[in-house]
């Protein structure tokens, strides 16, 4: 009974439900661009320390406006005279929450709590700044508006501007009180992770491929993609446990390291995991060669390989390089696995593979469950994230773009 | 001299050709010994009967995984559930419907192809981004299932739409032929028929939802919550970060080995049973319509 009631429900609503769930995917992909590029794109226009922080020098100081490359490494201690920048000749002392005890003890000005001087809420902080400013003119103050003393001035701090995010060389977010937002060891350390992946799974994708399409008997060809299949089924932090209790204690003593957790470590990993995209979409576009052209190179004399080599592999070179282009997308964003295996130190490693990195998706991973909410570090990981989507979104393009062309063909 | 050269060629292929099947073998061999290894260690704890039923205990070193299980079960469930009430008439729609080569079609097969490419940790970004804060359903089941169905919906689109097109024509213009409207004979004809492979997509489709970890990272998953889900809008456990917990922010991770390996050997277990399922399925409906 239900069967037939149903089989007079207006066919109007039926297609018009259909072709809402048809766009569904296309209406996602645009939500999802929405707040990605919402939430990192904020990281720019911001200045470059946290929420209510203000940077202060002595009144007279000539110096008003400072570049975020000028302050992270006045912080650092890269720049230790005003003298550098332009200013006068003064050593630059820095000074916030963070090394405040600390300072005042180096200074001796305090013997042991500092609560005495400044007192338990710090409501004398701004008081006794106001001195301390007269006695170090070179002082450069990071502190609340609050702290500020009557002397000092603030300094005018650029924008975190989208080269400084792209070119930075240095990764720490989590910083105080001025935190570094270079993507560069991130993305160096995908690119050298994958770099690693894409050749071992050049090594080992292809001739499998291969061996299915042409060699195997159809049983053992039926029994391996079965096994294949499982093999892609297998989570990938399942992968990554592998790797932390096998790989990465075998790498240390092979290389004999001090830790097994290296880019190595990774790439090998990733390939496996992407392998079994490699291997099908590589054994389609081989099994896709015409007979025709394949009985006659054997006609004319050739053995199988030759007509693999000659004939099968220049044929279908395209689908080839499509399935590798759509592994190295697996690849590029691939988490857990590289997050357990590669050591997660963000550097820049140069080719070194038997060091540790950091990558771009194991940045967010890490570091998201730590970063306040709406703060800088949150927007410079959504940032990451953003990049992430459109390295992929241009890798798998591409492989799209050629499986098309391989159509046309 | 001709025969020479013969000679060499056939030599050449058989060196080729034990080369190509010493990679495979190695292939083949990096998955038993991933399978063997965790049996082997696993097993142990597996057997042990409170390993399913109890709550972690003693710093994530003892007890069972129950949490985890419950939490896995509720999210993949709840997820697949979405993910087909969109995705499956997605497909019927890129299959029947969506006229072939207009832009239109191109157009949402690169957008669907575009979504299958990104990256689960974008998702997981997305989802925090979306449902977490501007939603406001804070970390919870809700949050997490919305991620995880939006990650694999081009997944059931996609197996959806080659279901869909495998029908013979046959079967489409008989029922035409008696006078059926499109609607009936995607109903009565061509859903019955593809049903099989569709099940076979999800069950697939359900293993990478159980097994995902960054998605669920910030929307849904806890590190370690000793009582089990009252409402769609609690956290929950879920077995794969549990065992990304186990690895790397357990207190004492030597301790708590014996449980990862127990928990990743679960992940296996699954993982298996759901491809067994999905190819006897699979052969089943070969046999039936006898297709290749």
């Amino acid at each position: 009974m239900l069967y037939r009631r149903s089989s007079q429900l207006p066919s109007f609503f039926w297609e018009a439900f259909i072709k809402t769930c048809g766009w569904s995917s296309s209406v996602i992909v645009i939500i999802i661009v929405l707040f990605l590029f919402k939430e990192g794109s904020a990281l720019f226009g911001q200045k470059p320390l946290e929420k209510g922080l203000i940077a202060a020098v002595h009144i007279q100081n000539p110096i008003s406006r400072l570049s975020q490359r000028q302050l992270e490494q006045l912080v650092q201690g890269k720049i230790s005279n005003w003298k550098e920048i332009g200013g006068r000749d003064e050593k630059v002392e820095v000074l916030s929450l963070n090394n405040l005890e600390k300072k005042l003890k180096e200074w001796k000005l305090v013997s042991s709590a500092p609560e005495e001087l400044l007192g338990g809420e710090l409501e004398k902080l701004s008081s006794f700044l106001d001195s301390l400013l007269s006695q170090k003119p070179g002082l450069l103050i990071i502190l609340q508006q609050k702290y500020i003393p009557q002397s000092a001035k603030p300094i005018e701090l650029e924008d975190i501007t989208l080269w400084h995010f792209l070119a930075g060389t240095e990764w720490e977010p989590a910083e105080s009180p001025v935190p570094s937002f270079g993507v560069l060891p991130l993305l160096w350390g995908s690119l050298l992770v994958t770099i690693g992946a894409t050749f071992f799974a050049l090594l080992l994708g292809p001739p499998v491929a291969i061996y299915l399409a042409e060699i195997a008997p159809v049983k053992v060809k039926s029994i391996i993609k079965t096994m294949i299949e499982l093999l892609a089924g297998i989570p990938s932090v399942v992968f990554g446990f592998i790797g932390l209790v096998v790989l990465v204690p075998s790498i240390q003593q092979w290389f004999n390291l001090d830790s097994g957790s290296t880019a190595l470590a990774g790439s090998f990993l990733l390939a496996i995991i992407a392998l079994p995209t490699i291997i099908s979409v590589t054994e389609d576009a081989i099994s896709d060669t015409p007979r025709a052209l394949k009985e006659a190179s054997l006609a004319l004399g050739a053995t199988h390989w030759q007509t693999i080599y000659r004939v099968v592999i220049p044929y279908s070179a395209t689908g080839i390089i499509a399935a590798v282009l759509l592994g190295v997308g697996r690849i590029v964003g691939e988490t857990m696995a590289v997050l357990m295996v590669t050591g997660n130190n963000p550097q820049l490693v140069g080719l070194d593979f038997l060091s540790s990195v950091r990558t771009m998706s194991a940045a967010i991973a890490a570091e998201m469950g730590e970063a306040p909410q709406g703060g800088l570090h949150y927007k410079s990981l959504f940032a990451v994230g953003c990049i992430l989507f459109m390295l992929t979104f241009f890798i798998n393009f591409l492989g799209e773009l050629l499986k098309y062309f391989k159509k046309l063909q | 001299m001709h025969n020479d050269t013969l000679q060499r060629n056939y030599l050449y292929q058989r060196i080729v050709f034990l080369i190509l099947k010493v990679v495979t073998i190695f292939v083949v061999g990096v998955l038993f010994f991933v399978l063997f290894y965790i049996f082997s260690k696993g097993i142990g704890t597996v057997l042990r009967g409170s390993f399913w039923i109890e709550i972690p205990k003693d710093g994530l070193s003892g007890g069972g995984i129950l949490p985890a299980i419950v939490g896995t079960t509720l999210l993949t469930l709840l997820s697949i559930l979405l993910s087909s009430a969109v995705g499956i008439p997605a497909g019927i729609f890129m299959a029947e419907y969506a006229p072939k080569k207009s832009i239109l079609k191109v157009l949402v097969d690169i957008m669907t192809n575009n979504l299958a490419g990104i990256p689960s940790i974008v998702f997981g970004l997305f989802g925090m981004s979306l449902f977490v804060i501007q939603l406001n359903f804070g970390d919870s089941i809700l949050a997490g299932s919305l991620t995880l169905a939006i990650m694999v919906l081009p997944v059931i689109i996609r197996t959806t739409e080659q279901a869909v097109k495998a029908v013979p024509d046959e079967l489409r213009l008989a029922s035409i032929g008696m006078g059926a409207t499109k609607f009936q004979t995607i109903w009565r004809i061509i859903l019955p028929v593809s049903f099989p492979r569709i099940i076979t997509g999800i069950i697939l489709s359900i293993g990478r939802v159980a097994g995902e970890t960054a998605p669920i990272l910030f929307t849904v998953a806890a590190l370690y919550l000793p009582q089990l889900p009252r409402s769609i809008f609690d956290q929950v456990m879920a077995l794969p970060y549990h065992l990304y917990v186990l690895c790397v922010s357990s207190p004492d991770p030597q301790k708590s080995l014996p449980q990862a390996f127990g928990t990743a050997l679960v992940l296996l277990l699954m993982v298996l049973v759901l491809n067994l399922i999905a190819t006897y399925i699979r052969n089943q409906y070969k046999r039936k319509y006898k297709l290749k």
